[in-house]
């Protein structure tokens, strides 16, 4: 006859043994920290009538300025405790300080350069467009499809595009005047652009004060000028120029 | 004239390598100090030399697809706009990441794309920062007129200020 296996039979049987096993981890009370900070709490230890002290409990890893992880509050740390998590602190904020006033300027830089409609890329880009669909120029370059821009050379390895040589300069009447100049090379040949704008207080964007090209054995070619501006002369409305 | 930098076709190789070159580099000094802390003591310096055989050709490798890669969207760009300004770094590095990505699908092109795109601005900008610190500010005042010599003083009349 075969004999049956009964878990709960087994289990009953070692009950005896499970109780002698088991201990007491209960020996020390520690009351949970309350959310409240106007007391601290304190360890209450039972009090034992054998000749040995009784024991206080895990002790804690001293506070560094390199383990420090905060969980021990402060009111629990002594003075050198307490001037290493400062330390740790104040080292933590300027980096973070020093992260944003690095990541601010490269965004200033980046804006007022590139992104910005009024940057000196933007109209440079607009220069270019407006050379490129010039017949004069085309004539003394080559077709618009083949007129490139480019800035200045450089010696350095490293810089991948010729960058713009540009100054902005504000004058005593607080107009700002932006020049800049850069080269075009066509099938044909190459020249000089040289741009100059004026932004008037109060207003948003530049204008065109002088957009000209030079190429080598030619006229100067001029795109916009002030003085063609002032040549043109105003239409009569009611018998009189209104402006 | 340019002398600095090779023309477009060939600055992609020259980049290539000087990419490969740096990532080799940096990868036998960073692959042995690790392979040197990770092997068991007296066999430290053999499981130093392991890592870098190992590891530094693969990250210059890295390196070199990358430089590669970029510096021919970055020729590419440049082809097609005609125009050199800083749009040209962060146009090319949009692409590079998008490319290097493309194995994970579209949302790893895209994280791709956009972070390698603000690396390159951010490198652009610091460029730009280090141009407005080191130019000196040179007064690039209106062209002169060919042909015009220096202009003789007024003979009468009250200098205007």
């Amino acid at each position: 006859m075969a004999v049956s296996y009964h878990p709960t039979e087994a289990i009953a049987l070692l009950k005896p043994v499970f109780r002698h096993l088991r201990v007491r981890t209960t020996q020390f009370h520690t009351p949970r920290a309350s959310f409240t900070t106007s007391h601290t709490p304190r360890a209450t230890h039972r009090t034992s009538t054998s000749s040995h002290p009784s024991n206080p409990g895990p002790t804690r890893r001293s506070v560094t300025v390199i383990n420090d992880t905060g969980s021990v509050q402060w009111g629990q740390l002594s003075p050198g405790e307490k001037a290493a998590r400062t330390t740790q602190q104040s080292l933590n904020f300027i980096v973070v300080a020093v992260g944003v006033v690095l990541t601010g300027t490269i965004s200033y830089l980046l804006f007022t350069d590139v992104f910005s409609p009024t940057s000196k890329t933007a109209y440079f880009n607009r220069s270019h467009t407006l050379i490129r669909s010039s017949p004069a120029i085309q004539s003394l370059l080559g077709p618009s499809d083949s007129i490139r821009a480019y800035g200045e050379s450089s010696w350095s390895r490293m810089a991948r595009n010729r960058f713009l040589s540009a100054n902005v300069e504000t004058d005593k009447w607080g107009t700002e005047h932006m020049r800049f100049r850069f080269f075009v090379e066509g099938d044909l040949g190459m020249g000089t652009a040289h741009v100059h704008l004026v932004r008037r207080p109060g207003d948003i964007e530049y204008v065109y004060e002088e957009l000209s090209v030079d190429v080598k054995g030619h006229r100067r070619i001029y795109l916009e000028s002030k003085e063609e501006k002032k040549g043109k002369v105003a239409p009569k409305i009611f018998g009189a120029r209104w402006w | 004239m340019d002398h600095s930098r090779d023309p477009c076709p060939w600055v992609i190789l020259n980049d290539f390598g000087g990419a490969f070159a740096m990532g080799a580099v940096g990868g036998a000094v960073w692959h042995g100090i690790k392979g040197f802390r990770n092997s068991p003591y007296g066999e430290r310096r053999i499981g130093a030399l392991t890592a870098i055989k190992a590891r530094a050709p693969v990250l210059g490798g890295n390196f070199g697809v990358w430089g590669g890669l970029f510096n021919t969207y970055d020729c590419a760009v440049k082809g097609i706009r005609k125009k050199e300004d800083p749009w040209n770094a962060i146009i090319a590095g949009f692409m590079t990441g998008g490319s290097l990505a493309v194995r994970g699908g579209y949302k790893s092109m895209r994280n791709g794309a956009i972070s390698c795109a603000v690396l390159l601005a951010v490198i652009e900008g610091v460029g730009i920062g280090f141009n407005r610190m080191t130019a000196e500010n040179t007064r690039l005042d209106g062209p002169p007129m060919p042909g015009a010599g220096p202009e003789p003083p007024s003979a009468g009349g009250l200098a205007v200020a």
